[in-house]
């Protein structure tokens, strides 16, 4: 077989448009920027008129269109199509690529592409991991036909495309996640006569999850003390664990006994919420008798310690987590707090570890929790279960102390 | 990072079909949805009686156990049931914990979870 002794004719061009597409110093643009000058280099190399890249939502049920050159009035008017159907939901559903030669009511639904007079559309998925995410599509306001090597240049720019909305998405999901965090963990806990509080939070890998505690008072002066984990992390687990933290709180303020509250949240979410697990524990003190009602669902129950003990996991009744169940069922412990007494709700990101039995790591934390000034405790906690390691997991911690005054100076 | 090993195998027990799924390494966050999509395709192919067997399994974090549950309710809701066999160490604590043992029964051996 003869070995041509030139490249083909167009090759330098194909080869030049190519370098536009992969240029390097493209990612040194923002993902919104790089979306931009992406589709207007897409809308040069094929000589085309608009140019635009449509993101599947949250539901997976509609592309948005997100950024447009040539097509500017889509993005501003929010055009929604649903996947399935249309020219770009076509894409999305099938995942591959789809030309039209002759663009008419019958292949598109957008009236903005309809009312541009555009002729001719070539349109490729974005993919991740073979995900779809969005659609590429490319027009011409001519009759024209658009060619498989197009196509095949169309999917190289997406494939560049999809990434950057991936990174993109990441960060915004990361950054809302740790949003909504910041906004719920109470930045200082309540001040009751005879009790001290402090607490910590730590987001596994950088990254937030659906862990949180929180300390409120009821109007009797009780205190409550909250702490949850929801399984999952990211945006949607901050999201689910807000809406958890609102309706206990709610709960708390209609009935005295924390494991209705336990019950209610979980009718709750299992009524509005698909899907969700959470493990809670929840707790109402009477700062005056050091009384202390909890209620747990499928969560560790807190270490309790107090001048002269060691310290343990309290023993509570503990049922199955919140969203699980047909007719869970839970009960209320009530605890005769001593003197000085300290406790420490705790999440599993604080024993878990793939390394160590998790029996082992609970006894670490029942040993270093003491009944000194909870600022400290969380300090020793801390720094014994956690140190220096890389934490996969989230932590939330809250300490306890009851401590009425009793006129000794000592403590 | 995927840590997870998972194989599928159909059986009889006493002319009682059964699907034994065999969990071993790590369960977290980041293959939670992998075992999701593996028991999903067991539910939805209709069986009734699905045993894992965990014995090869060192850790399961939140995420998994979730999958779990959800898994034993889809199956209790078609008339399935959802059996686990010897979970040990952290991950039998953690089933104790959470109390997801009170959900979903385990026995010492698959013989035992198939013939009850």
């Amino acid at each position: 077989m003869a070995t041509p002794l030139n490249p083909p004719p167009g090759a330098a061009d194909k080869l030049r448009d190519i370098q536009s597409i992969t240029d390097t110093a493209l990612s040194h643009l923002g993902a919104e920027d790089l979306l931009i000058e992406l589709l207007s280099r897409v809308k040069q190399i094929l000589d085309a008129d608009t140019a635009a890249v449509l993101l599947l939502d949250r539901s997976s049920r509609y592309l948005i269109s997100t950024a447009a050159s040539g097509l500017e009035e889509e993005v501003a008017q929010g055009v929604r199509i649903p996947v399935g159907r249309g020219f770009a939901g076509r894409i999305a559903a099938e995942a591959r690529p789809v030309i039209l030669d002759q663009v008419n009511h019958s292949n598109v639904l957008n009236p903005i592409l309809l009312g541009k007079g555009i002729h001719s559309l070539i349109g490729v998925p974005l993919l991740i991991n073979s995900a779809v995410t969005g659609v590429l599509h490319v027009g011409s306001v001519h009759d024209r036909v658009f060619t498989t090597d197009d196509a095949v240049l169309l999917q190289l720019a997406a494939d560049r495309a999809a990434l950057a909305v991936q990174s993109l998405r990441s960060r915004e999901d990361r950054a809302a996640a740790a949003a909504i965090q910041r906004s719920l963990l109470p930045s200082a806990p309540p001040t009751v006569t005879g009790v001290e509080i402090a607490a910590r939070y730590v987001p596994g890998d950088g990254r937030v999850g659906g862990d949180w505690y929180d300390v409120f008072t009821l109007p009797s002066g009780e205190l409550c003390v909250v702490i949850g984990d929801v399984a999952g992390s990211g945006l949607e687990a901050a999201i689910i664990m807000g809406r958890m933290r609102s309706a206990l709180r709610a709960y708390a303020l209609e009935t005295r006994d924390p494991a209705e509250v336990l019950r209610r949240l979980d009718h709750k979410m299992q009524h509005f919420e698909t899907d969700v697990m959470a493990t809670v524990s929840y707790a109402v003190l009477d700062p005056a008798s050091g009384e202390l009602r909890i209620s747990a669902a499928g969560h560790f129950p807190p270490v309790v310690t107090a001048p002269g003990q060691h310290g343990a996991l309290a023993e509570i009744a503990v049922g199955v987590p919140i969203g699980v169940a047909d007719t869970p069922e839970w009960q209320a412990t009530t605890l005769r707090l001593t003197l000085g007494a300290v406790l420490c709700f705790f999440t599993d990101g604080l024993v878990e570890r793939r390394d160590t039995p998790l029996d082992d790591r609970i006894a670490r934390l029942c040993e270093t929790v003491s009944p000194g000034p909870p600022e400290s405790v969380c300090a020793s906690v801390m720094g014994a279960l956690v140190g220096s390691d890389h934490v996969r997991d989230d932590i939330a911690l809250l300490v306890l102390r009851w401590q009425p005054d009793t006129g000794d100076p000592s403590v | 990072m995927d840590l997870l090993r998972a194989s599928v195998l159909y059986r009889e027990s006493g002319g009682t079909p059964y699907t034994l799924v065999v969990l071993a390494g790590e369960l977290d966050a980041t293959n939670s949805q992998q075992l999701r999509n593996l028991l999903d395709a067991e539910i939805s192919a209709g069986l009734r009686t699905l045993i894992v067997e965990l014995s090869g399994l060192k850790f399961i974090d939140s995420s998994s156990l979730q999958v779990l549950l959800r898994c034993s309710r889809m199956l209790g809701s078609q008339g399935g049931v959802l059996r686990l066999v010897r979970p040990v160490g952290s991950v039998a604590r953690m089933l104790h914990f959470t109390r997801a043992d009170q959900l979903v029964r385990a026995y010492d051996n698959v013989e035992q979870a198939a013939a009850d």
